[in-house]
C-alpha cells in the first residue's frame, strides 16, 4: 500500500500482539508510551522530501520496527524517547540525560545502529545490532536507573 | 553533475567558511532537561528514491549565498518552520569529510559535505554546529 493511503487505522497497534494482558499493559506501560506511539504513527504521514532536501518518506517497515524495539525495551521506569526520521527513511529514537545518551537508528526489523555514551564512566559504544539486542537492554536500563 | 565520490575537497571554500544546514522542526528535540536541541539526525548522509546510500548531504555555502545577497533567513524563506544551523568548513574538514560547491538551479551556493558519517561525526558536527534560527 502506498505510504500516502496510510493512516492510523491501518496501523497495527504493536500491543494488539503483545503477550500481556491489558491488566499488565497498564501496570507495565510506561506513562509516555501513548503519545509516542502517536507520533511514531505520525511519521506514516510525511512525505518525500519533508526535509527540505528530498529525504526519503520513512519506511513502513522501519517505523513498525522501532514500535516493536519499544515494546521489547519499555518498562515503567523507561524515560520519554523522543522520536525522530531519518533522512534514509529510518527512524531514531534518542535519549539525553545529563550523564548518558542513547541513540537508537533503527533501519529496517533486523537493524539497528546505536551509540551509546555515559559521560560519568567515560565509556562510549557505537555498534551494528542485528538480532541480539541484549547490549540495549542494559543501556537501556541505565536510563531508567 | 560528478556523483560526491568523485568531488575533491574544494580549498578555495576557507576552513572559517560557515556551512547552513535547514533543520525541519522534528530534528529539533527534547534536551531532556527542559530546552531544546539539534538531533544528530540532522547531519546524516542521504539516501536516493532508489534506495542508493550516497556519503553526503547538502549545505548553502555561505560565502557564495552572501555574495549573492542571501542570508540565513532567506536560506528558509521557502520552508515555513525550518531553522538554519551552521557549522564551519574547517570543522567538517577536521572530521575527515570534503566540502564542495554543487551549484543547483536556482540555488547556485548549494553544495556538499562529503564523507562517511558515523554516529560519532554526527555528534561531533551537531556538537560544533550553531543554530542561526530555531525551527518553530
Amino acid at each position: 500500500m502506498p505510504v500516502a493511503l496510510l493512516s492510523e487505522a491501518d496501523v497495527r497497534d504493536p500491543r494488539e500482539s503483545s503477550p500481556h494482558s491489558a491488566t499488565e499493559e497498564l501496570l507495565t506501560d510506561p506513562p509516555w508510551f501513548g503519545q509516542v506511539f502517536e507520533r511514531l504513527v505520525a511519521l506514516f504521514a510525511l512525505s518525500p522530501g519533508w526535509d527540505s532536501y528530498g529525504a526519503v518518506a520513512p519506511r513502513p517497515d522501519a517505523i513498525e520496527a522501532a514500535f516493536d524495539l519499544l515494546l521489547q525495551l519499555s518498562s515503567p521506569a523507561m524515560p520519554e524517547p523522543q522520536v525522530v526520521p531519518l533522512a534514509s527513511g529510518g527512524v531514531q529514537l534518542e535519549w539525553h540525560q545529563p550523564a548518558i545518551e542513547l541513540e537508537i537508528e533503527v533501519h529496517s526489523p533486523f537493524r539497528f545502529d546505536v551509540f551509546y555514551e555515559n559521560r560519568e564512566t567515560g565509556d562510549t559504544r557505537e555498534e551494528e545490532l542485528m538480532a541480539d539486542l541484549s547490549p540495549l537492554r542494559s543501556w537501556v536500563d541505565q536510563l531508567s536507573g | 553533475m560528478m556523483v560526491e565520490t568523485e568531488l575533491p575537497d574544494d580549498r578555495s571554500i576557507g576552513d572559517e567558511v560557515l556551512l547552513w544546514r535547514r533543520i525541519p522542526p522534528l530534528w529539533y528535540v527534547s534536551d531532556g532537561q527542559g530546552g531544546r536541541r539539534l538531533s544528530s539526525a540532522a547531519f546524516q548522509n542521504y539516501r536516493d528514491s532508489d534506495g542508493r546510500v550516497h556519503s553526503a548531504f547538502s549545505v548553502c555555502i555561505s560565502c557564495d549565498a552572501e555574495e549573492e545577497g542571501a542570508d540565513p533567513h532567506g536560506y528558509i524563506a521557502s520552508h515555513p518552520g525550518h531553522g538554519v544551523a551552521a557549522f564551519s568548513a574547517g570543522l567538517a574538514r577536521s572530521l575527515e569529510q570534503r566540502v564542495a560547491r554543487v551549484p543547483l538551479e536556482g540555488e547556485l551556493a548549494h553544495g556538499h559535505v562529503i564523507g562517511n558519517k558515523p554516529k560519532s561525526v554526527q555528534k561531533a558536527l551537531r556538537r560544533g554546529a550553531t543554530l542561526l534560527i530555531e525551527p518553530e
